[in-house]
């Protein structure tokens, strides 16, 4: 009997040793992986880990199975005691934890049709929905124009003021209802100021400053705003040359012939995370370390900062504004440039890493330009709560509702609308 | 580097198995290098510090103990005075010298101060107050002078009391490092369930409460009363969690070696009066000045009386809120816990007559939950000069703790307005979280008051000790804050 016990035990270590052998980041990846293969060297460092944990365990049973056979019983119950205290840390994650919003939202096929002069512009008229939960239910409506707006005639109605919004995704609004844009909101609370406002919107995903410059050009003072609102985000600095142009046109192309969906399909690490919250927990907290720890060896990089440090850039990129301030100008409009912060600034702002925006303000106070700097609006202690889940950059709608109330504010004590 | 960081998570386990892996006699130099190796992770130069403090203390011991009558006495005070001075230079200067510049402007004297922009080494005034116990107990004949300044240097440096604590004294840490310790599994797993433990409280609870707590006292204006309540309240349990936390890492790290240090929290929520609770928290400080500055006062004194027993409580506690800081709200904090002694002393024959009219005393365990609670809130609102940043913050939270509790009352069920004031801006979960996290906090020390939590898993069924263990992991894993916050003690 006794022998028995060890037998069993001696081919229980073997076979464990031999799961650890195969339980390797390959493997797994074929297992969980969307793509079929772990490239992040985070979890092939977790998987590797467990891998040699259990090898070492089954070689060790292996080499002495005296002592399974002897203790199995109390083996047993320090498993099923962990196994038991994993389910009632489940039961209390589901009572206190909010089940977590992330993931790429996801955009529909034929949303872009490719544009000689910006590379690629929204297909007039489509009617989507954001591809990937939990956003697959909110709708993408783009008018005959071109924007996720509603229709505008480009004649000003008598008595109407237009405010023209210039910007990319952060303007557009991934995530969130088109009402729930900031623009939107702002429109609604001008009109309870009984203002006779309408608010053209057109954020367009990707786009950068040259792109929206160009559009103005070509299309923007057609609907003849009072007040061009520009959103600025820290990648506008770079330009966007005509080269780059030609290859956004050529990649849209390709798309629009493909046709095929690119919904991002769930592997069954995502699955696990959006059932499993203490999975989620533990995976946020294994992600943030290794964040921090790349963090601390290699130095936080803001590569930005030094995009907007570079003099090219920065004398091209102010040239433009001010080419677009003087047009603007003469005829009769006002430009207000809105800044909106990226969530990793935040911590670097103690750290004096704020160039972007305090070379943007001085700039604006100089060239009698108009600058709402929302970085301290959104600098604060609970600053997730106006971001869409796991983005640094896109705002969900109490983020838009925020902006929405201090941009309002701004434009009431800038007298924007009385000049 | 801070126990909370991934760096400990390396540093701990290596410097714990090369320490049972290396020959007996060379373990205290092991971990005089692990130690050093860990206080240079801050700021490196700032060893010197402690080298300078270590070599006068060294010389001073020896000299203290081969010499015979005044000059005794001499040479413990050039290592008192040279500790004082050193932690005087980084710690009070400026403050001494702000001080002065109000006093001589309002006197109308010119006076040109001269400030340093110099850091405060980190846990200094934690390891100039062991320094100083080593020359006192040497003088006092109450520890031999160390000969080998190596394991000096490590009753200063080691590592886990280092920053923060628990002050240690020599007759109790020294002879531990010549001990040979072995290998014991039950030794070592309960010193990690210690270290357990003190995450626990350190990263679940009180770095979940300072989310409610920074906000409140970094914006007081932007807060009505409730918030100011919660931040008080929450700010004295966060900051329990936070000192005891450390103290529970610390006391378990050294554990797993072998060395045995003081405890410095003994459920000090469960003390029925103020002297009382200052024999329960921060036990390691308020002991040191007991020893070495209340009683040597009270001696001072040929005759005496309340008065002047009240004149040494007076003088220890204000020190006590000294050493915690460079600012008049540490000094108030101090000062105010004397306050808090002398008026219960004063009053104690008058409270036992209204108590007794009142009839409470036939139900002493509500009488003692009663006694209890005034303590804790006693405390708490001492606990505001500690927090605040300053004394106008304090003096404005005073004055609007009483503000919009009609507001509260109106609209209690108003989402909007619970968010802002009473969840503090994060989410619902997240408070009830705190709260529900403060509350097995108070039941894990009540069940305490009869015997250690951990003794009782010990001996129940291995079943229990897993999931017990693994409970614990996963809870810190799952409900834990790793923000990498600093422990609140560190920076004194």
């Amino acid at each position: 009997m006794a022998s028995r016990t060890i037998l069993i035990s001696k081919l229980f270590g073997l076979s464990l040793s031999i799961t650890g052998i195969f339980l390797n980041p390959s493997v797994v990846g074929k297992l969980v992986a969307t793509d079929g293969q772990i490239e992040q060297l985070r979890f092939q460092i977790i998987i590797i880990s467990f891998e040699a944990i259990i090898f070492i365990l089954g070689i060790s049973i292996f080499l002495f199975p005296e002592f399974l056979a002897k203790k199995w019983r109390s083996c047993s119950l320090v498993v099923l005691g962990i196994a038991v205290a994993f389910v009632v840390i489940e039961f209390s994650a589901r009572i206190f934890l909010d089940r977590p919003a992330f993931g790429w939202y996801g955009y529909p096929s034929g949303l872009y049709l490719p544009d000689a002069t910006r590379g690629f512009r929204f297909t007039p008229n489509f009617k989507g929905h954001f591809l990937n939960p939990p956003y697959d239910t909110i709708p993408i409506n783009i008018n005959s124009r071109g924007l996720r707006d509603v229709e505008h005639e480009y004649e000003k109605p008598k008595g109407v003021m237009r405010i023209l919004g210039l910007g990319d995704s952060v303007m557009f609004g991934p995530g969130i209802l088109s009402e729930e844009t900031y623009l939107s909101k702002l429109e609604q609370l001008l009109k309870q100021h009984e203002m006779n406002v309408e608010i053209i919107k057109a954020g367009v995903n990707s786009y950068s400053f040259d792109q929206e410059y160009i559009y103005y050009l070509e299309e923007g003072y057609r609907y003849d705003p009072d007040i061009v609102i520009v959103n600025v985000i820290h990648k506008d600095i770079l330009p966007v040359t005509q080269e780059k142009i030609a290859d956004l046109y050529k990649e849209t192309t390709k798309a629009l012939t493909n046709q095929e969906e690119k919904k991002e399909k769930q592997g069954s690490i995502f699955k696990l995370r959006l059932e499993c919250l203490s999975c989620n927990a533990i995976y946020m907290l294994f992600d943030s370390l290794f964040e921090n720890w790349n963090k601390s060896s290699l130095g936080h990089v803001d590569n930005w900062t030094a995009e907007w440090e570079n003099m090219v850039n920065w004398k091209k990129y102010t040239e433009k504004i001010i080419n677009l301030h003087k047009r603007l100008e003469s005829e009769g409009r006002h430009l207000v440039l809105v800044i909106f912060p990226f969530t990793e600034q935040f911590s670097a702002v103690n750290r004096g890493e704020v160039v972007f925006q305090t070379k943007l303000t001085d700039f604006g106070e100089k060239e009698n330009i108009l600058v709402l700097d929302l970085l301290p609006l959104l600098n604060v202690s609970s600053y997730y709560r106006y971001y869409l889940g796991g983005d640094s950059v896109h705002l969900n709608n109490q983020g838009h509702r925020l902006v929405a109330e201090a941009l309002k504010t701004f434009l009431l004590e800038n007298a924007v609308f009385l000049r | 580097m801070l126990f909370n960081s991934l760096q400990f998570l390396i540093f701990f386990p290596l410097t714990t198995l090369v320490y049972f892996l290396i020959p007996h006699p060379f373990r205290w130099g092991w971990l005089l290098l692990a130690s050093a190796y860990f206080y240079m992770s801050f700021v490196p130069v700032y060893i010197l510090i402690l080298v300078a403090t270590i070599v006068i203390d060294f010389f001073c011991g020896i000299l203290i103990e081969n010499a015979k009558g005044r000059s005794r006495k001499f040479f413990l005070l050039v290592s008192i005075l040279a500790n004082i001075g050193i932690l005087f230079f980084f710690k009070y200067f400026n403050f001494f010298n702000e001080n002065l510049l109000a006093l001589t402007n309002f006197l109308h004297i010119a006076y040109d101060p001269l400030i340093l922009k110099i850091a405060l080494p980190i846990g200094l005034s934690f390891h100039v107050f062991q320094s100083i116990s080593y020359t006192i107990e040497v003088y006092r004949g109450r520890q031999k002078a160390e000969h080998n300044i190596g394991i000096l240097a490590l009753y200063v440096l080691f590592y886990p009391q280092l920053v923060a604590g628990p002050i240690e004294r020599p007759q109790h840490l020294i002879h531990q490092f010549y001990e040979r310790h072995k290998f014991e599994i039950r030794r070592i797993l309960s010193g990690l369930t210690l270290i357990l433990g003190g995450f626990l409280k350190k990263v679940v609870i009180a770095d979940r409460l300072a989310q409610f707590v920074n906000p409140v006292f970094s914006n007081t204006t932007d807060y009505y009363g409730v918030s100011f309540m919660i931040a008080i309240i929450f700010f004295t349990f966060q900051i329990y969690c936070d000192f005891s936390g450390y103290c529970d890492i610390a006391v378990g790290s050294a554990l797993v070696l072998g060395i045995k240090i003081m405890q410095n929290f003994d459920r000090p929520f469960f003390a029925r009066t103020v002297a009382k609770f200052w024999q329960r928290w921060h036990i390691s400080l308020s002991s040191w000045l007991r020893d070495y500055l209340y009683y040597p006062i009270v001696f001072f004194f040929k005759k005496k009386n309340s008065f002047k027993l009240y004149l040494s409580s007076l003088i220890t506690f204000t020190l006590i809120g000294l050493w915690h800081g460079a600012n008049w709200t540490f000094i108030i904090f101090g000062t105010l816990q004397a306050v808090y002694l002398i008026v219960g002393q004063t009053t104690k024959a008058f409270r036992t007559q209204i108590v007794e009219w009142l009839g409470i005393v036939k139900w002493p365990k509500c009488y003692h939950v009663w006694q209890s609670i005034m303590v804790f809130g006693l405390f708490s609102l001492s606990l505001v000069f500690f927090r605040a940043d300053t004394l106008s913050d304090v003096f404005y939270i005073f004055s609007h703790i009483g503000d919009g509790w009609s507001l509260f009352f109106s609209q209690i069920t108003d989402i909007q307005f619970l968010n802002q004031y009473v969840f503090i801006g994060y989410t619902r979960s997240e408070f009830f979280l705190a709260v529900f996290s403060v509350f097995i906090l108070i039941l894990f020390e009540f069940l305490e008051r009869k015997e250690w939590v951990r003794a009782f898993i010990t001996r129940r069924p291995v079943f229990f000790g897993s999931f017990t263990f693994a409970f614990g992991v996963l809870t810190l894993l799952v409900f834990g804050k790793f923000s990498g916050q600093e422990f609140i003690y560190f920076q004194f």
